[in-house]
C-alpha cells in the first residue's frame, strides 16, 4: 500500500473520479477530481470512512459486491444503469442542478494488505446529451407518426377515390373514410353525411357512419339513419352553424339530449363533437362530424384534415355530376331511341311506298297486259267470234279493275296532300244506310251471305255532312267484309250519341261486323296505314288496291272520328267508322241528292229511239261510245269538239228533232266541254247535257254542274253507269219535250 | 494458422465435463442471486449444456453468429490458469435483456450507453459468478482484468489472440429466466486445457 502512498501523485493524473479504500471502507487516497466533485479535500477525505460518509453504500446491491471485491478479487461494475451514482453528487449543468451519473469500477490492487481501487466516471452530460437526443428522437418520431397517419389516410382517399372510379361504389369510400377518420381521431362515433335539400330545407343524407361502441342500442339507432335522409335541428344549431358559416364547430361539452326536436329519442351520448363542412370550392356539400374523443378535438383540427375533407367533397361532387350526366345520357339515349324509331318508321313509310309502288306497278301491269293481249285476238282475223267475246269480256274486267286502282291512287294521293274538302249537305241517315245496303245486297247474295242493317231508333232522321264520303266507306267496309267471309253474315249497324257539350252535334257510329277470316292481331296496326297492306299476298287472293282501309280511315278522321277495328282469327272482324256530324240547324227544303237519285232501271223501248249526241276529241271514246250506245238501241251523231256539237245540238232543236241526251267531254280542242254547255245554255237549250270527265273529284263535278250540264259521269265509262244515266236523263228529255212544246 | 501446423485438441474426460458444467452452473446461480438483487425481479440462470470446441469449431461459430450482431462482455483472468471469459449476447437478447432488467421500454435497435452500462454490470456479475466458483474449486486466487464490452466485429479481435494461443474454447450456453421471457446467451471459457485438467483432476481424485 505504502507504493501506492508514496506515489499518490498518479491517481489524480486521471480524468475520473478515483479513491482507494481497505477492507473497512476507510479512505486512503482522494483524487483532485472528487474533491472538486464533493468539496472535500483529500486530506479531509483521508480522515473519512466511506460508509459513514454515504450510508447508501451499506445496501447489499453495493456492499455485497465491494466485499466480494476483497475477498475474491473479482473486480466489480456498478452500470448507471442499475445505480444511477456511486456517490451523490450534485452540480450545475447548462444553468440546471442535477444529479452526477456515474459508471464506477472497482478493482482489488495487488498487494498484501486487501485494497481496493474505485474509478468513478461522470457520464452526465452524456446522458443529458443522450436524453436531449432521445426527446428529439421521440418528437421526430411523433412526427413522423403523424406524417404517416396523414399519409395512409392520403393513400386511402386515392386508393378509395380509384376505387370508386372502377366500381361506381360510393359507400365503399365513405365507409372507409370515416371510419378510417375516426379511428385516427380517437373517437368514439364518425360520420359522413350529405345536405340534401330534397325532402327539407335542413336534410342530410348519412353517406358513412363509423360506430366504435360497444353498446348494442347504439349499432341500433345508427341502423335506422344510414343512407336515410334525416332532417337536423336548424339553422341556430350545430349542423345548421355549420352549413351558415362554413366553418367548423367544436363542442367541447356534453350535448343536451334532451331537446327532442334535435336529437331523436336513442340519440347516443355525445361527450364531445367536432363538425366540419364539405368544402367544394365555396359550395358546402356536406358535414364530417367526429364524436368522443377521448380529449375534445379542437377546431385546429380540422386544418390537417382539410385534404381528405376535400376529396371527399370531390367525390361527392363527382357523384353529383355522375348522377347528371347519367340523366342526360338517359335523356339522350331516350331521344336516339325516339330518333331510331322515326328513322325505322320513315324508313319503313319509305319501304312500304317503295313496295306500295312496286305494287302498284304490278297491279297496273297486269290488267294492262290482259288488255293488250286481248285487244290483239281482237284485231287478229283468224280468231274465233267465241274468242273474241271471251278477249272482250276479259279487256272490260280488267279495265274496271285499272280504273279501281286508279281512283284509289288518286284519291289517297289527294287525302295526303291534304287536298280533299269534306262537303256540308244535308242527307236523310237511313235513306243512306238502304242505298249502301241495297247496292251491296247483290254482291253479299252471291256469296250466299247475310247482309243485315241495323239503325238506332234514336238516330236522328237527318245530319249534316258529306253522304258521298261516308257512302264510299262503308261501301269499302261492307265490300271487304263480303270479301273476306265465306259463310255467316255482314252487319251494319247505325248508332248515335249526341255530344255532352253540345247536344246539336253528334258522335255517329256505324259498325261493320262480319264472320269472315279475320285478322291476325299483329297485322291489324298496319292494316290502316296507307301503301301497307296487311299481306301483300292478300292482294293476290283478294283483289283489291289496299288503298280502301286507309282511305277510309283518313275520311272518318276527317269528319272529326276514326276508324278502329277489332278482330279474331277465324271468328271475324268488327270495323267501326266513327264521326262526329251536326244536325241540320233548319229542315232543308229539298231531299237529298241521294234519295233523288233514280233507281237503275231498265231501258224501255219507247226511249229506244231516243237519239243521243256523242261529243269526244277522242275517236277511240267516240267509236267505244257509239258501239255502246247502239247495243242499247240509241242512234248516236258525234261532234268532235264543242264548237262542232253546239252547231249540231241547236240546229237539232230548231228542226225540232232534239237530241235525247248530249254526252259531253269537257276537255277538248276548239270549244271545250264547259264553255260549249255555258253557250248552249245560254242558247235556252234546256234538254239534258251529261259531263264526261276524267276527272273523278266532287269540285269537277260542281265545276260541270255549274258550266249548265245536269249530271256528270266519269271516264272510262262504266257500261251499268252509262245505262243508268241515259234511262233517267232520256225520260226528263221527254217531259222536257212534252213540257216545251 | 498454416497448414503444416497440427495442433491436437486436448480433451476433457466424461468426469472433467460434468464437474466443470457443475462448477458452471454454481457460477451462474451466484450470478443470479446478485442480479436478483439489483432488480425487483427474481432472475434465474440455467446451463443446459457445455460442450468444448477447437480453435476450428471456435471460428466457424464465430462465423455463423456474425449475422446476428453479437454483443460481448469480457474479463480476462491469470493466475494458475490463464485465459478470458466472456458472455455472448446476440443483439435481440442484449436489447431485450436490457429493456427486462431496467424496466424501460426498446426505444432503438442499437444498443445505447445505457444498455451497455447495464450489460457491462450483468456481464461482470455473471463472470464474476462462473469464475469464482471455478477459482474456488482448484483453490486458487486469481487476477482479473475489469470487464470489456466488444461489439460484432470486435469480438473475433478480442478473441483472435485467445484463440491463436489457445486452442481450446469451453462453450456454455446459458438461458436467463425473468418475469415471462426467456433470453439465450452463450459462456465461453477460453483457457489452457492442460493447467486445468490437472486442477480439475486433483478435485476429482479428492472427492
Amino acid at each position: 500500500m505504502e507504493q501506492y502512498c508514496d506515489n499518490n501523485q498518479w491517481i489524480n493524473w486521471l480524468p475520473c473520479g478515483a479513491l482507494i479504500i481497505d477492507e473497512r471502507y476507510d479512505v486512503h487516497e482522494w483524487n483532485n477530481v472528487l474533491a472538486k466533485w464533493t468539496g472535500i479535500s483529500p486530506r479531509q477525505a483521508k480522515q473519512l470512512n466511506l460508509f459513514q460518509q454515504y450510508p447508501h453504500l451499506r445496501e447489499p446491491r453495493f456492499r455485497s459486491r465491494l466485499q466480494q471485491v476483497f475477498s475474491e478479487g473479482n473486480p466489480a461494475v456498478y452500470s448507471e444503469g442499475f445505480h444511477k451514482h456511486f456517490l451523490p453528487i450534485d452540480y450545475e449543468l447548462k444553468g440546471k442542478k442535477v444529479r452526477m451519473i456515474q459508471r464506477t469500477h472497482v478493482r482489488r490492487l495487488p498487494g498484501e494488505r486487501p485494497l481496493a481501487f474505485i474509478t468513478i466516471e461522470d457520464l452526465t452530460s452524456q446522458y443529458h446529451q443522450l436524453a436531449e437526443i432521445r426527446e428529439e428522437i421521440r418528437q421526430r418520431k411523433i412526427i413522423e407518426e403523424e406524417f404517416r397517419n396523414h399519409f395512409n389516410l392520403l393513400n386511402l382517399v386515392s386508393d378509395l377515390q380509384t376505387n370508386y372510379l372502377i366500381t361506381g361504389d360510393s359507400n365503399q369510400f365513405f365507409d372507409h373514410l370515416i371510419q378510417r377518420l375516426t379511428v385516427y381521431s380517437d373517437c368514439e362515433f364518425g360520420f359522413i353525411a350529405e345536405f340534401s335539400s330534397q325532402n327539407s330545407e335542413n336534410g342530410l343524407i348519412v353517406r358513412g357512419i363509423c360506430n366504435r361502441s360497444t353498446d348494442p342500442h347504439v349499432a341500433k339507432f345508427i341502423q335506422r339513419y344510414e343512407n336515410q335522409d334525416v332532417v337536423f335541428g336548424g339553422k341556430t344549431k350545430v349542423f345548421g352553424t355549420i352549413l351558415k358559416t362554413r366553418e367548423p364547430v367544436s363542442v367541447e361539452n356534453p350535448i343536451d339530449l334532451t331537446d327532442t326536436a334535435t336529437y331523436p329519442a336513442g340519440h347516443p351520448f355525445i361527450q364531445n363533437f367536432l363538425g366540419m363542412p364539405l368544402l367544394y370550392g365555396n359550395e358546402i356539400l356536406g358535414i364530417v362530424g367526429l364524436a368522443n374523443s377521448p380529449q375534445p378535438i379542437p377546431k385546429t383540427e380540422y386544418e390537417s384534415l382539410r385534404p381528405y375533407l376535400k376529396s371527399c367533397a370531390h367525390l361527392i361532387h363527382a357523384m353529383h355530376l355522375e348522377e347528371q350526366r347519367k340523366a342526360d345520357r338517359e335523356a339522350l339515349k331516350k331521344r336516339a331511341n325516339e330518333l331510331l324509331e322515326a328513322k325505322k318508321q320513315a324508313e319503313q313509310a319509305t319501304q312500304s311506298k317503295s313496295e306500295f309502288l312496286a305494287n302498284m306497278s304490278h297491279e297496273i301491269r297486269t290488267p294492262m297486259t290482259a288488255i293488250l293481249g286481248f285487244s290483239e285476238i281482237l284485231s287478229d282475223e283468224s280468231a274465233s267470234k267465241q274468242e273474241k267475246e271471251k278477249a272482250i269480256g276479259t279487256i272490260q274486267r280488267n279495265g274496271e279493275h285499272l280504273l279501281m286502282i286508279i281512283n284509289d291512287i288518286l284519291d289517297i294521293s289527294k287525302i295526303e296532300a291534304g287536298k280533299i274538302e269534306m262537303e256540308q249537305t244535308t242527307f236523310s241517315t237511313r235513306q243512306l244506310l238502304e242505298d249502301i245496303i241495297s247496292l251491296m245486297k247483290h254482291k253479299a247474295e252471291g256469296k250466299g251471305l247475310e247482309l243485315i242493317a241495323r239503325i238506332d231508333p234514336d238516330v236522328p232522321e237527318q245530319l249534316l255532312g258529306d253522304p258521298t264520303r261516308i257512302r264510299q266507306i262503308l261501301v269499302n267496309l261492307i265490300g271487304n267484309a263480303i270479301k273476306f267471309t265465306h259463310h255467316g253474315s255482314v252487319t251494319t249497324s247505325l248508332s248515335t250519341k249526341p255530344l255532352p257539350e253540345d247536344p246539336n252535334r253528334f258522335h255517329v257510329r256505324f259498325s261493320v261486323a262480319d264472320t269472315g277470316i279475320g285478322i291476325s292481331s299483329e297485322k291489324i296496326e298496319s292494316i290502316f296505314k296507307p301503301f301497307s297492306q296487311a299481306d301483300t299476298s292478300t292482294t293476290r287472293k283478294f283483289g283489291g288496291t289496299g288503298l280502301g282501309l286507309s282511305i277510309s280511315q283518313r275520311l272518318s278522321q276527317m269528319m272529326g272520328g276514326d276508324l278502329t277495328a277489332t278482330s279474331e282469327l277465324g271468328v271475324g272482324t268488327t270495323f267501326v267508322a266513327e264521326f262526329v256530324l251536326p244536325k241540320p240547324t233548319s229542315v232543308p227544303q229539298e231531299t237529298t241528292v241521294e234519295t233523288e237519285k233514280p233507281k237503275p232501271a231498265e231501258l224501255v223501248s219507247s226511249e229506244q229511239q231516243a237519239r243521243i249526241l256523242v261529243v269526244d276529241d277522242s275517236p277511240d271514246n267516240r267509236r267505244l261510245l257509239g258501239f255502246l250506245l247502239k247495243k242499247n238501241g240509241y242512234p248516236c251523231d258525234y261532234a268532235v269538239n264543242g264548237r262542232e256539237a253546239v252547231d249540231l245540238a241547236l240546229k237539232a232543236w230548231k228542226q225540232n228533232t232534239p237530241y235525247a241526251v248530249i254526252l259531253m267531254d269537257m276537255q277538248m280542242p276548239i270549244l271545250d266541254g264547259y264553255s260549249a254547255t255555258t253557250e248552249l245554255r245560254e242558247a235556252g237549250y234546256q234538254y239534258p247535257v251529261l259531263a264526261l270527265t276524267a276527272h273523278a273529284m266532287s269540285h269537277d263535278r260542281e265545276k260541270c254542274i255549274n258550266a249548265g250540264c245536269d249530271d256528270f259521269l266519269t271516264k272510262p265509262i262504266d257500261r251499268g253507269k252509262l245505262q243508268e244515266a241515259l234511262a233517267t236523263w232520256c225520260k226528263q228529255a221527254e217531259t222536257a219535250v212534252e213540257s216545251s212544246v | 494458422m498454416t497448414e503444416n501446423m497440427t495442433i491436437e485438441t486436448p480433451q476433457f474426460n466424461e468426469d472433467q465435463l460434468d464437474l466443470l458444467q457443475e462448477l458452471v452452473n454454481i457460477g451462474v446461480g451466484r450470478a443470479a442471486d446478485a442480479l436478483s438483487q439489483l432488480v425487483k425481479s427474481r432472475i434465474q440462470l440455467c446451463v443446459p449444456e457445455i460442450r468444448m470446441l477447437d480453435s476450428q469449431e471456435a471460428w466457424e461459430m464465430f462465423d455463423n453468429r456474425a449475422v446476428t450482431e453479437e454483443t460481448m462482455v469480457t474479463q480476462s483472468f491469470s493466475g494458475t490458469i490463464d485465459g478470458r471469459l466472456g458472455m455472448l449476447l446476440d443483439k435481440q437478447s442484449a436489447l431485450l435483456l436490457t429493456a427486462i432488467l431496467s424496466e424501460e421500454e426498446i426505444h432503438d435497435d442499437e444498443i445505447s450507453l445505457e444498455q451497455e452500462g447495464i450489460l457491462l454490470e450483468v456481464g461482470n456479475i455473471v463472470l464474476n459468478g462462473v469464475m469464482g466458483a471455478i477459482s474456488n474449486a482448484i483453490n486458487d486466487q486469481l487476477d482479473y482484468s475489469i470487464p470489456e464490452i466488444a461489439r460484432s466485429n470486435s469480438v473475433r479481435v478480442l478473441l483472435a489472440d485467445n484463440l491463436l494461443d489457445t486452442p481450446t474454447v469451453l462453450l456454455a450456453d446459458v438461458r436467463l429466466h425473468v418475469e415471462n421471457s426467456e433470453i439465450e446467451g452463450s459462456i465461453l471459457i477460453v483457457f489452457d486445457v492442460d493447467a486445468i485438467s490437472l486442477a480439475l483432476n486433483e478435485i476429482i481424485d479428492n472427492a
